[in-house]
Parts: structure tokens; C-alpha cells; sequence
């Protein structure tokens, strides 16, 4: 029986190929949202159902938002947004309540303003926070 | 041995459930042990060696018999029966079983059971992330393309050895 060479040039050729290949789509791929998880998101300031702002989350800033009651502000940090407070406060506060809102979807609600801030952009499932995970 | 073009035997009924046996447990062992690799979803491709080895001894349409026989009775198994997992896995099993019959075709002499291991390991996730793409009705799954295919050259290489070895024996096994 004649035993041929484990390994040919082909062989080489091909595995060496794939390497490239699997490197050089990584290289592609590192720019697109959902790669870059958190900071490739933004939060939607809806008022009466029109979008008032787009609030990107890639690192601290803060913003006043007109709403019906009054003004609102939203304080945005890397990936996540929270209402961290309102002129002059309405009756529940539960947009104050909400806290910090992070996944893509989550949203916060002012009834009085009229106002949602709805977090958007990458993954949907949000990084680290699957509903469900089956092989 | 026997050169690529040539007619495949057909194998003895012990011989297909001795190859059978074999693709199933290492189907279930690669099923209870997600593995040493560091990208969810990527094995080893363990259950390849099976079929890499039937398509060597007895040619493609064994090797597809044995590759989707394996996947439909470990799934009966495990519990996984029609399930995403199990069309998965029967498109990668056949899809790879096609694509290293065609490159033994193609590369005759100067493809060797390792490469040609590396070619299934290659159009097996090529396989699954299009049955995934179709499944999700979402290209997005293809950006997981490239680590995919980073593991695919090491892990179709081991495989593929393993396999080697093993058809380096298989006359001498097959004298049982």
C-alpha cells in the first residue's frame, strides 16, 4: 500500500487560505454595528410620538428635552440613558424611577411629558443578556 | 489505495454500523462537551472524521448514508430530533459529504485526507450558516463568517489527521 504524504501543498495552500481569509473578515467586519455593542447605540426621544432627538450613547453627555408637562433631563453614558430629572417634576416620577435603561428596545416613559426614550442600535438581544440559549 | 475515480465497494453491513457506532458517539460526545474552542456555536467537527473516512473507504453516497443516518439517529438520542440543531447539522453533514467528494474528485492526488477534511470543514459551516440565514430570514448571520472560518483551517486539520491515521489502518481494520 503506498502511504502517501500526510500533508500537500494543496493542503497547505487551502488551510493557509482559510486563515486569510478568516482574518482579513474579522479585519472587515470590526466597523460593523452590533461588533461594536454598546457605544454603536443611540436612544430615540419620542414627544407625542415624534422624534424630538437621537441621543447617541457612546460616552457621557447630558440633554434637556421640552416635553408637555416641562423639561426633562436625559443623562446618556456609554450605552445606556436615564431621565436624571425634570422641571417641574410630574406626580409619579416614574421616568425619575426608571433608572438607567441599557438594552436595545427598553424604553422609558413620561406620561405627563408625552415623552418615550427608547434605547436602539446594535444587537438585539443586548450584550451578556440573551432571553435564551440553545445548541 | 485506492484511487479517487475508482468505483467505491460497497461495504459490509458490520462495517457501515462499525462507522455508523463510531459517528454517532462522537456525535453525542461532541454534543455533552461544548469543547475547548472560545466562539459559541464553533466544535470540532468531531463526527466528520466518520464521514470523511466512509467517503474515503466507500465513496460519496455511503459517506452521505453514514453522515445523515448519524445525525438522524444521535438526534433520537439526544432529544434533538427536527430540531433547528438537527437541519443544521443534516445540512452541514451533506452539504461537507458533497463538497470533499467533489474536491477528491477534483484534487485527486493532490488533495489529501487532510485537506480534504479542511474542504468539509469549510462547506460545513458555510452549510449551516446559510440554513441559519434561511432559517432566521437574516443574512446578519454571516458576519460570524470569519471567526467561523478562522477555526475551520485548525479544526478541519485535526480532524482531518485523525481521519488519516484512521485510513491508514481502515485495511487492516477491515480484516476483522
Amino acid at each position: 500500500m503506498k502511504r502517501p504524504g500526510l500533508l500537500t501543498p494543496l493542503d497547505g495552500l487551502l488551510i493557509l487560505a482559510l486563515l486569510a481569509a478568516g482574518a482579513a473578515g474579522l479585519w472587515l467586519v470590526r466597523g460593523v454595528p452590533g461588533n461594536a455593542a454598546a457605544a454603536g447605540r443611540w436612544a430615540r426621544v419620542e414627544v407625542d410620538g415624534r422624534t424630538v432627538a437621537r441621543v447617541p450613547l457612546d460616552g457621557p453627555r447630558q440633554e434637556w428635552v421640552q416635553g408637555r408637562w416641562g423639561k426633562v433631563l436625559l443623562e446618556a453614558d456609554t450605552g445606556r440613558i436615564r431621565v436624571k430629572d425634570e422641571q417641574p417634576l410630574c406626580p409619579r416620577r416614574i421616568c425619575l424611577s426608571t433608572g438607567w435603561v441599557s438594552r436595545p428596545g427598553q424604553p422609558i416613559v413620561c406620561v405627563p411629558n408625552h415623552l418615550v426614550v427608547r434605547v436602539e442600535g446594535g444587537s438585539p438581544a443586548g450584550e451578556g443578556s440573551y432571553d435564551a440559549v440553545t445548541w | 489505495m485506492r484511487s479517487p475515480g475508482e468505483p467505491a465497494r460497497r461495504p459490509s453491513l458490520p462495517r457501515l454500523a462499525l462507522l455508523l457506532a463510531l459517528g454517532i458517539v462522537l456525535h453525542l460526545v461532541e454534543g455533552a462537551f461544548l469543547g475547548p474552542l472560545p466562539v459559541p456555536g464553533a466544535k470540532m467537527g468531531l463526527a466528520n472524521i466518520v464521514t470523511l473516512l466512509t467517503l474515503l473507504a466507500y465513496g460519496l453516497r455511503w459517506a452521505l448514508l453514514v453522515g445523515v443516518l448519524r445525525v438522524a439517529l444521535a438526534s433520537l438520542l439526544s432529544g434533538t430530533f427536527l430540531s433547528l440543531g438537527f437541519m443544521l447539522a443534516v445540512s452541514g453533514a451533506v452539504v461537507s459529504a458533497l463538497v470533499m467528494a467533489g474536491g477528491r474528485r477534483l484534487g485527486g492526488e493532490h488533495l489529501s485526507p487532510v485537506g480534504t477534511s479542511v474542504l468539509g470543514a469549510l462547506s460545513h459551516n458555510l452549510a449551516q450558516l446559510a440554513a441559519f440565514a434561511l432559517w432566521a430570514r437574516h443574512t446578519g448571520v454571516f458576519y460570524y463568517l470569519p471567526p467561523l472560518l478562522l477555526l475551520a483551517g485548525p479544526t478541519g486539520l485535526f480532524t482531518g489527521l485523525a481521519a488519516a491515521y484512521l485510513w491508514q489502518r481502515w485495511t487492516a481494520i477491515s480484516r476483522l
